[in-house]
């Protein structure tokens, strides 16, 4: 028995072993932006952070730094109901099956938020400003995420 | 960096993926809990129908009383024994390490691969089998000295010369093809003489652990008796071994009606450290309580010793989680050849749509700032915006 790696640990590390041998398409080192959206090309950091529960608790992804999306928080935090666990549920609207379960994982996830890039879930919104430009004029929203894509890129 | 060093020791299912028999990564899978990922240990059956570890499942219930799989509600009390399922998983992890070495695809195909094409095809799907054949069709490039055996006076036409490629392993004395042993890290992870000595003898090749090669050794067991030097040291891990019944399962506490002191008697009782405060002490009987019941579970249960460690491991590990200051750093060269894949691409879709782009204005102004800003930083290391290198070193601590 390998000291000090506790089981939250071990399973990243499958997890990991897992991504890494055999990436589901559309994953490189992270997710790819998903094409013909505006957000297309772009390299945007994020940081996963797993409790030390895990897997029995979710972990918490957030944008660094934060990117306009209706589904982002200003703080850069991703609201998805995978993220979310079963117990608490603040919207009201969400399957208790698509929340977060042991069962899941980081592929999982990784999946869920380009599907969220490309489809974006107004309902539940997390940035009001986002929802509101994504409805209202969206050839504004893209540009602007169009803006932050060159600047991830530094161009 | 000690994490990363442990990755030899995770084995999962995909380690199947370049063998000779890619689909054993299906029952490796499904012999692991939800969960945990790892080989289910005390599987315990839901009401639902699914199954996970004993220890993963009950940690869950705690806070979510419902099926992790399809949400139904479940409680502890619903939960039900799976031995079948237990001795099953047993056996296959005994039997892995060896399926995995008799599986793995030699690098650089044998010369003799022409004429024995047909003969390698019986080999895979007999190998899956466990059939006894494998090890006469083997037989011809190990060992040349042990023609005393039934084995290979049955195949004895067959027989090849273990040519010029093939040569001895010398911790466990089998023979390979060169480059397994040179190429792969078999002679890192191969055990000695003693113990394999028994496997590459073709009669005796039956590892201790699968059901059929048991019952194939006792219907010939007068056969391999005379041929094999040491039946002895094969021993059976399952027995169809009945639970035992002996260990009580240990009840939750009300600690609300229960004084410091009658906590402490209670720990004591069970040889667990009394220390830290009563948050602590609560914590500590809860957890124990999962790693005691669960074991209850197991048709070999460990010693309360073990459990006792695996506590204080996850003692240790919640202490662990609040000096976790400084973390490792990322591979900045990945990240930044990330980053550079994506400018190129980014700046083909540009020229490629550059016409329909012409008109839209405030695009070509944010264009030409960025290029400013790259002009600016042009040396390699600092190649974005300041913005951007302080996310990306915030990414790199994550």
């Amino acid at each position: 028995m390998p000291p000090r790696v506790n089981t939250a640990q071990r399973r990243l590390l499958k997890e990991y072993q897992q991504l890494t041998k055999d990436s589901p398409e559309g994953i490189v080192a992270g997710p790819v932006s998903p094409q013909d959206t505006p957000y297309e090309n772009g390299v945007f950091p994020a940081r996963l952070t797993f409790p030390t529960d895990y897997p029995l608790s979710p972990p918490k992804l957030v944008f660094t730094p934060a990117i306009l999306h209706p589904n982002i928080y200003a703080n850069g935090e991703v609201c998805i109901s995978i993220l979310h666990p079963p117990g608490d549920d603040p919207h009201q609207y969400e399957r208790a099956e698509e929340r977060w379960s042991p069962v899941q994982n980081v592929e999982k996830i990784l999946l869920s938020v380009i599907s969220m890039l490309s489809e974006p879930n107004i309902e539940s919104g997390a940035n009001i400003d986002a929802c509101k430009l994504w409805r209202d004029d969206r050839k504004e929203f893209e540009r602007t995420v169009r803006r932050d894509v060159r600047r991830s890129l530094g161009l | 960096m000690n994490i990363l060093g442990d990755l030899n020791n995770i084995t999962d299912p995909l380690d199947f993926k370049d063998t000779k028999v890619p689909k054993l990564f299906e029952i490796d899978s499904l012999l692991r809990c939800h969960i945990c990922k790892e080989f289910l240990s005390a599987p315990m059956l839901t009401n639902c129908g699914h199954t996970f570890c004993s220890v993963c499942i009950r940690k869950y219930l705690i806070h979510t009383p419902k099926c992790p799989i399809c949400s139904k509600e479940l409680r502890e009390s619903n939960l039900c024994r799976n031995v079948l399922l237990e001795q099953t998983v047993l056996s296959y992890k005994n039997l892995r390490p060896d399926l995995l070495e008799n599986l793995q695809i030699p690098k650089e195909i044998p010369q003799i691969s022409n004429s024995e094409s047909k003969e390698q095809d019986v080999e895979v799907i007999e190998n899956i089998d466990d059939d006894d054949d494998v090890v006469i069709i083997e037989e011809p490039k190990k060992r040349k000295s042990e023609a005393n055996n039934i084995g290979q006076l049955f195949k004895k036409q067959k027989e090849k010369q273990p040519g010029k490629d093939k040569s001895r392993c010398p911790i466990c004395q089998k023979i390979f093809h060169r480059d397994i042993l040179e190429q792969t890290t078999h002679i890192d992870t191969c055990s000695p003489k003693s113990e394999h000595d028994s496997s590459s003898l073709p009669n005796s090749s039956l590892s201790p652990s699968s059901p059929k090669k048991k019952q194939d050794l006792q219907t010939r067991s007068s056969t391999s008796n005379q041929n094999s030097p040491a039946p002895s040291s094969i021993s059976f891990h399952f027995q169809p071994k009945e639970p035992t019944t002996d260990l009580k399962k240990l009840t939750k506490l009300d600690f609300s009606s229960l004084s410091n002191s009658a906590l402490k008697q209670r720990l004591t009782k069970l040889e667990l450290p009394v220390t830290g405060t009563r948050n602590q002490m609560e914590a500590r009987y809860n957890e124990y309580l999962i790693l005691w019941n669960a074991n209850c579970d197991s048709i070999n249960p460990k010693n309360p010793k073990i459990l006792r460690k695996s506590l204080s491991q996850w003692e240790n590990s919640l202490k662990f989680k609040n000096n976790s200051g400084d973390d490792k750093q990322l591979d900045k060269n990945s990240w930044n050849q990330l980053i550079s894949q994506a400018k190129k691409s980014a700046l083909k879709v540009k020229k490629d749509n550059k016409d329909e782009e012409d008109d839209e204005k405030n695009d070509t102004n944010v264009d030409l700032k960025g290029n400013d800003e790259v002009q600016e930083t042009n040396d390699p290391d600092e190649s974005f915006p300041e913005l951007k290198t302080s996310s990306q070193e915030q990414f790199f601590n994550a």
